[in-house]
This record gives C-alpha cells, structure tokens and sequence, in this order.
C-alpha cells in the first residue's frame, strides 16, 4: 500500500468476482495506472479500501460496496453488459460496450469530472 | 504444435481477458469470434477447440455447438450463471465441455491444455449435475420399464391409489366392483414388487417425477 501511495500513476482499485475480468482491464490500463485487484469474496472489502485509499475504482459486482463512495468508479454487470459511472453520488449508464478499453475510458472521464 | 482456440463471446472484455491469458502460453493461438457467423468463419479456417459464450448471438451456444461439429476437437461452452437445463443441453447437443466464467486463469489454461489432450473439462458442481442427470435418467428408464409390465387397468388403479383413493372410492370412479379393485391392486404390488399400497403411491410419485424433469408430460405416467 506503502508503494503504491509513492507511484506516480494513478490506483485504481479493481473489485471483482470474475478473475478473467482483472486479466483484461490490467492490460487496458497498463502504463496509465496502477491496478490492485480485489476479490470480492475475501471478506472485509470495505477495511481493504479503506487501507488502499485508491484514486479511482472498477467494481465488477453485483453491488457496489459501501466503502469507496468519496472516489470516481465505474459499475461493470457482466451478466447485462451494462456499464455505468458515477458522478456526485449518482450513477449513470455510460454508452460504451463490455470492452476493457470501454471501461477504461469511462473511468477516466469520470476521474477528469471529479478533477474539474 | 500449437494448440488454436477460438474464443466466441459477445463480450469484448472476455475475449481480451482468454487473449491475454493465452498469449502468455507458448502452446496456444488465439483467434475470436463475436457471433455466430465469425464462428463459422473461424471454423471453417481450422480450430481445434471452441470456447463459446451460452449467449453468443444471435441465437446462443447450441446452434454454435452443431455448426461446430465434427469440425473443431473439442467445443466448450461457458457462461456465467450456468443453468441446470442449459448445461445439459449443451452437452446432449454435442459441447465436449462446460466451463463457468468465474474459472481463473490458470484453470483456463489447463482446462483448454487437457481439452487439446481429449478431455472434457467440466466444473467440479457441473460434473456433479452431469452425474445426478444420469441417475435420473437410470430412474427413468427403470420406471418405464416396471411401468410397462402394467396393464392400462392396473395403471388407473395406481392412478388413483397415489392420490390418496380407498377401494370403494377407485371402484366408483372406474365403475368397477371393489373386489376387482382389491384384485388390481395385489396384482400391481406383485408385479412392481412393493410390499404396500403406500409404497405403490410412492413408486407412481417418481415415475411422474421422473416423467416431468424428461419432460415427458405423462407419457411414463399414462
């Protein structure tokens, strides 16, 4: 955690429960950010974030997670496609498709919004 | 030699990830495909095994899986949720294999490995489905075969003695005298080899059990 608050790029905390899912999105990010998966199942998910203190989240669930409210995240149903970002609290459905490239680049527009 | 996996899922996010997985494996090539007609086309230019989504569009796994066969090695089929019905289906149409989207990625790995050796990867939960639809399927048959031994009259008799009827009442209902139903009855107990009526009710229970998860209707327990 130490490390990772020294880096230069970004954290992005990565909550899953598909592991296939962290393969793509590391890779979409790689060179722009610093991914720290999350299994969602290995418990206290909340105590992790809040030790983590990412910049931005993705979180690959079926909920979102309470913890993690204060940072820009996007919300990936893989079982619907669908895609949304959150903005001041409220989430909205982005228009990209299930892509990692997608989720990336809605991250960071949600990141550049919160920055402005 | 390497192994040539084609990965066919709508979702460019799983697609990414197999690609990813597998590159970093000396042994396999990645070709993908997002629906049914790029299947074909990647068939049709040699797979060895497909790795195709339950909901590949336009129409899912199972018409994937006939187009597939007898040209690729091996066909899996993998969702995210698998369902009881859709697993068997899959297989029954000619899958090889069915794997859940939650597998990590070196269980992938050595899931498509023992593939390209013959195998049939399946699930720890979905091997155990696979083995309980076959002991269905054994009850089944065992039910159709006592149930055969019967004549109509004695299955009318049963009919009604699995819901619960008395002689005198299964007598009216079949217009019949009640020692004949008496007679019916013993008949059946000596035939299906149960030693009481309750027991009769209860064979008559699976059978229409059985009958219903065949989808059968009431074929078996006609």
């Amino acid at each position: 955690v130490l490390a990772a608050r020294t880096r230069t790029l970004p954290l992005v905390a990565v909550l899953y429960r598909v592991p296939l899912f962290v393969e793509a999105v590391i890779a979409a990010f790689d060179g722009l950010a610093d991914i720290q998966p999350v299994k969602i199942a290995d418990g206290d998910v909340d105590g992790l974030l809040a030790a983590l203190r990412p910049d931005a989240l993705i979180i690959e669930a079926l909920e979102v997670p309470a913890a993690g409210a204060d940072v820009p995240a996007v919300h990936v149903c893989l079982e619907s496609g669908a895609v949304r970002a959150r903005k001041d609290g409220e989430w909205t459905e982005v228009g990209v498709d299930l892509s990692p490239e997608g989720i990336r680049n809605a991250l960071l527009r949600a990141m550049l919004r919160s920055d402005s | 030699v390497k192994t040539r996996v084609c990965i066919a899922d709508n979702a460019t996010v799983f697609r990414a990830a197999v690609r990813q997985v597998l590159q970093r494996e000396k042994d396999f090539e990645v070709v993908e495909a997002a629906d049914l007609a790029q299947l074909e086309d990647a068939v049709a230019r040699g797979v060895d095994v497909a790795l195709i989504d339950e909901s590949l569009p336009t129409l899912g796994a199972l018409p994937a899986v006939d187009r597939c066969a007898g040209q690729c090695d091996q066909i899996i089929v993998w969702s995210l949720r698998p369902e009881r019905d859709k697993v068997l289906a899959a297989i029954r149409a000619g899958a090889t294999g069915y794997l859940r989207k939650e597998i990590s990625p070196d269980g992938l790995v050595r899931s498509l490995r023992g593939a390209s050796r013959g195998e049939s990867p399946l699930s720890r939960d979905l091997a155990a489905l696979m083995i309980d639809a076959l002991h269905e399927a054994e009850d089944r048959s065992r039910a159709r075969e006592l149930a055969s031994i019967l004549s109509t009259r004695e299955r009318e008799v049963l009919d009604h003695v699995a819901r619960g009827a008395r002689n005198k009442e299964i007598a009216v209902a079949l217009t019949i005298s009640e020692f004949t139903v008496k007679r019916h009855v013993q008949n059946i107990l000596h035939k299906l080899d149960l030693p009481t009526r309750r027991a009769a009710a209860a064979f008559y229970s699976s059978m229409a059990v059985a009958a219903a998860r065949s989808g059968d209707g009431d074929e078996a327990a006609a």
